[in-house]
């Protein structure tokens, strides 16, 4: 009965408390640990609380279809505009990119090629283990898109598909000495636990850019809107970008910016 | 490590109300059930034997919907609370409390039933000496379901968004640092959350052997 | 009078009918004896209340029964089964069920429990739970049981079935005693025993409740 009316009083509780700014990102945006570091310093300079949701790609889209999330930070360009253009947006800013790259066990040996179709063809040819996310993320938006560039519908024993998370499928890769797509800096962080290494990069296509998207506040009455402004003003700051542009994993850069802070 | 002392507390405080309050709305249910005989009881003891199945993943989605500001619920700002995740853990445990305990209520002898009638006891005191009888079922129930929602994890990752500070708990701290490659901090949370489920099995075990023995009429 | 019961029928979904043309009890002892499956259990859950048939009249202590108020009724009449069943508890908290279930204080419960457990001689048992004790020790709890609240009625199926035959006498001896204050009726097959106990003795057959041995 006490533990009833504690539970009460702690919605009621939520009820009054001060609004909150909620930010959903990708997991793989938030696993690098960029989120926490700026996290504070926005508090400190803005004043408001920030609290960061980490999903999925279309799980973080649907959090702001539902208003349920204030802002938005994610990585899948075709989603966002059309997201904008159903009006769930008023402001999308894209500020800072880093790119995906192919990676597999490290004692095996492939040509060289210059674009990322030729190094799927190679595999696609030869059937060499492929594993995908299969997840409807950014990464696996981004392999789909590659493979129908091909004209290519990979299946078969050689093609693994996991339906899990960056970490676990590049886990699920090494246990299969296979290659997979990966964006470079859940692979950075990983790395020392996995023997794999990188074994194509720099493609322009391979580029993984990063926005972020004000939440239509016509929505609900509930969001945060100023919050989501203020965000949007703490990033585009140039301190902050600097400091974007400087955060790193061990010695690795992981985010490049879109422009040049003056 | 003072953030994994936070996260700590606030597993054991997610948890342990998310148990009593399944506790207390699941066995006076299980007995209640028990009890009366109405037209419609298989089928209500069929269908909480069934969403004892039920992915957490499942419970967790359809609490989101609810709190979720374009739900039903939405304007109780439930959403990415702690509250939210206690909530959707008593959905899980209460069919698994449930389901135990009536499948010890229903093993009581009927002549024991006859008995507590003959001896005058009300319909209350009879659903209490069906309780008292299955007093090791129940218990049973119980750890049963808090070992259930312990290692949650599925159902809080989306009703409480992990957010640091506010409702990240062991399970979803593991999830993350696994993905982080902090696999040190992960078997870390992984043995607290451990010990905690230990130390909780041990204290209701404890309790109820105490509450058994309870000897209050010896000279 | 306690009972007055005529027409009384009822019937298990097994086909078994119990039928008692007619049944009127004194403020005495009643011994009921007849072969077994006979229906003599039954008889007496009928009369406890537990099992309810249909009837033209069922008077109990004077006033026609009321079907919707059977707790009340049940709560001045008690049935002691043949074979006993105890709780997962101790002796003592077996015995003091009734009482507690009637909200005697604490100081009541344990003058009324230790004098009717020296009378059924198991004063030694009652720190012993109910699964430690034989099954003679186990009837003889359930006696105890039957007894302590001192119902107005108390039925007794076989109730020296179990026992030895110190114990049968003792039990005997007790049934006399409080048969001054409590009404009983005693089923038995030991018909030595109903002539020890009663004058009024009546026979079961298929079912059917006879007045003549
Ligand atoms: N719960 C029950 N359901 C169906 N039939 C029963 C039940 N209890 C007893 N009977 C049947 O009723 C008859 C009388 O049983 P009972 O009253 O126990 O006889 P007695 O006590 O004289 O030996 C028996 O034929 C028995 O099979
Ligand atoms: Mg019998």
């Amino acid at each position: 009965m006490k533990k009833l009316v504690f539970v009460l009083l702690l919605m009621l509780a939520c009820v009054c408390v001060a609004k909150q700014l909620i930010l959903a990102t990708t997991t793989s945006v938030y696993n690098t640990g960029l989120l926490d570091f700026l996290k504070p310093q926005f508090e400190k300079r803005y004043g408001h609380s920030l609290s960061i949701v980490a999903v999925g790609t279309g799980m973080a889209l649907e959090y702001g279809k539902r208003a349920d999330a204030d802002i938005l930070l994610v990585h899948s360009p075709e989603d966002e505009l059309l997201f904008m253009k159903e009006g769930h947006g008023v402001l999308r800013v894209s500020f800072m990119y880093n790119d995906f790259v192919i990676v597999g066990p490290d004692d095996k040996t492939v040509p060289s090629v210059r674009t990322v179709q030729e190094f799927f063809d190679y595999i696609y040819e030869n059937k060499l283990s492929f594993v995908s996310r299969a997840d409807e993320s950014g990464t696996h938006k981004k392999e789909k898109q590659i493979w129908k560039s091909l004209n290519k519908v990979p299946s078969g024993a050689w093609y693994i598909q996991t339906g899990q998370d960056m970490a676990r499928t590049l886990m699920i890769a090494d246990e299969k000495r296979a290659f997979t797509l990966t964006d470079r800096s859940t692979f950075l962080a990983l790395k020392n636990k996995l023997n794999m290494k990188i074994f194509f990069e720099g493609d322009p296509q391979l580029l993984n850019i990063y926005s972020l998207i004000v939440v239509n506040p016509s929505k609900s009455d509930r969001l945060n809107y100023e919050g989501a402004l203020d965000f949007v003003r703490f990033i585009l700051d140039p301190a902050t970008l600097k400091m974007i542009s400087a955060y790193s994993a061990g010695e690795t850069k992981l985010f490049n910016l879109l422009f040049e802070p003056k | 490590m003072s953030e994994i002392f936070e996260i700590s507390i606030r597993s054991i405080y997610v948890n342990c109300t998310a148990i009593l309050i399944s506790t207390f709305v699941a066995v006076p249910l299980a007995l209640i059930v028990d009890f009366f005989g109405f037209r419609s009881k298989r089928f209500v003891i069929l269908l909480f034997q069934t969403l004892t199945g039920i992915p957490p993943v499942l419970v967790g989605l359809l609490v989101y919907l609810l709190f979720s500001r374009k739900g039903p619920l939405g304007n109780l700002g439930l959403l990415f609370t702690s509250t939210a995740m206690i909530l959707a853990q008593i959905l899980i445990a209460i069919p698994i409390i449930f389901s135990i305990c009536y499948s010890h209520f229903s093993k009581i002898d009927e002549k024991l039933r006859v008995i507590m009638k003959t001896l005058g006891a009300t319909g209350f005191q009879q659903m209490m000496g069906v309780f008292r009888e299955s007093s090791v079922g129940v218990v049973n129930a119980i750890l049963t379901a808090f070992g259930r929602i312990v290692g949650e994890v599925g159902a809080v990752m989306i009703v409480g968004g992990n957010i640091a500070g506010r409702t990240r708990i062991l399970t979803t701290s593991i999830v993350l640092y696994t993905n982080m490659g902090r696999f040190d901090d992960a078997i870390m949370a992984g043995a607290v959350l451990l010990m905690i489920a230990f130390s909780v099995n041990v204290l209701i075990t404890v309790f109820s052997d105490s509450m058994e023995k309870k000897k209050w009429y010896t000279r | 009078m306690v009972y007055q019961i005529s027409k009384l029928q009822f019937s298990y979904d097994s086909g078994f009918t119990l039928f008692v043309d007619e049944f009127l009890m004194q403020n005495s002892i009643v011994g009921i004896t007849g072969p077994s499956g006979s229906g003599k259990t039954t008889f007496l859950l009928n009369l406890a209340f537990l099992y309810t048939g249909k009837w033209e009249s069922f008077k109990f202590m004077g006033k026609e029964i009321d079907v919707d108020d059977l707790s009340s009724l049940r709560k001045r009449v008690t049935y002691v089964p043949q074979h006993p069943i105890l709780f997962r508890r101790t002796v003592f908290e077996n015995i003091a069920y009734p009482l507690k279930v009637r909200r005697f204080s604490h100081e009541q419960i344990r003058k009324k429990v230790y004098s009717i457990a020296e009378n059924f001689r198991i004063q030694d048992l009652l720190n012993k739970k109910a699964w430690q004790i034989s099954g003679g020790q186990a009837k003889r709890v359930c006696l105890a049981r039957g007894f302590v609240f001192e119902p107005d009625v108390v039925l007794l199926d076989e109730p020296t079935s179990d026992l030895d035959e110190d114990s049968g006498k003792l039990i005997e001896q007790f049934i006399l005693d409080v048969s001054s204050r409590t009404s009983i009726v005693v089923v038995s097959h030991d018909k030595q025993q109903l002539c020890r106990l009663c004058s009024n003795i009546l026979y079961m057959e298929k079912g059917r409740l006879l007045h003549t041995l």
